[in-house]
């Protein structure tokens, strides 16, 4: 735990509001773009965003001083995204955009792209396609390269448990990588539809 | 299994480009985060307070489940009565 985190920690226990303002900036970053990526979209994105450091603010008192910031925030982020799942079950909407879902964390970019940046694009969609248990451990250790000790935490998973759920995700996003470049996907010109569409 | 530092595949994760919140959506969800802070600091001294928020909203959603569940009891033995 590095010292900046012990001091938001401290400041947090203290309801220091410069405290959580730091830790807001700080890790609402990360925590954003954490959920967009699991759950696809912006809106449900933004609420869990706000569940989440909601959770942050009424807990602060009582959290530990040992506490792992980013732990606590990946953790809670997560659990929020997992309650949202069972109940999106019930929603209706998303019933009826079954098959036209697109994710929000994709960003097609400009038409003309570098070979880095299409790969950029192919790697941002090969990683929308995969199940989100695949998903989620690939965020934490690849994208937020959280400790992987750290990420089993998170998930609620032992460290054996962890590389090879990690091991499975990789070689599936691996695989998809591979399905999209022979498709060409992320290389080619927007077709005008989706032009339209973005 | 693999191992973080010599997989190109999870560095290349790394590069994906961070995403952050509207800045309006990030200003009204800190300002009201920000408020119950201060509410948790204020329930702080008062543990009966805090006792009392959280039973609040745990109740909440019970007593609203608890009275749909009632008037559609009653109306339905209503619509009986009227259509034996």
């Amino acid at each position: 735990m590095d010292v900046e985190d012990r001091e938001l920690v401290t400041g947090l226990r203290r309801g220091d509001a410069a405290a959580f303002r730091r830790a807001y900036a700080t890790y609402r970053p990360r925590v954003y773009g954490f959920l967009l990526r699991l759950s696809g979209r912006r809106d449900v994105a933004d609420d869990l965003l706000q569940e989440t450091f909601l959770k942050l603010a009424r807990n602060a008192p009582s959290l530990r001083e040992d506490t792992r910031l980013v732990a606590w925030l990946f953790t809670v982020a997560r659990n929020e995204f997992l309650s949202y799942r069972r109940w999106s079950v019930l929603d209706i909407t998303r019933i009826l955009s079954f098959g036209r879902e697109q994710s929000d964390a994709v960003d097609e970019g400009p038409e003309e792209r570098t070979e880095a940046q299409a790969r950029l694009v192919r790697l941002e969609r090969a990683l929308s396609e995969l199940p989100p248990a695949s998903r989620e451990v690939l965020l934490l250790v690849g994208v937020e390269g959280l400790e992987q000790e750290e990420a089993a935490q998170i998930l609620g998973v032992d460290y054996a448990a962890l590389r090879q759920r990690l091991s499975r995700a990789r070689a599936e996003l691996a695989h998809r990588i591979e399905a999209l470049e022979k498709r060409g996907a992320g290389t080619e010109p927007k077709r005008a539809s989706e032009r339209g569409a973005t | 299994m693999i191992d973080r530092d010599d997989d190109a595949l999870l560095t290349e994760l790394r590069a994906l480009p961070t995403k952050d919140v509207e800045p309006a959506t990030a200003e009204r969800i800190g300002r009201v985060a920000a408020g119950v802070l201060v509410e948790s600091k204020a329930d702080e001294g008062h543990p009966w307070r805090a006792g009392l928020t959280r039973a609040t909203r745990a109740l909440t959603p019970i007593v609203i489940a608890g009275t749909v569940g009632v008037y559609l009891a009653w109306a339905v033995s209503a619509a009986n009565a009227l259509f034996p």
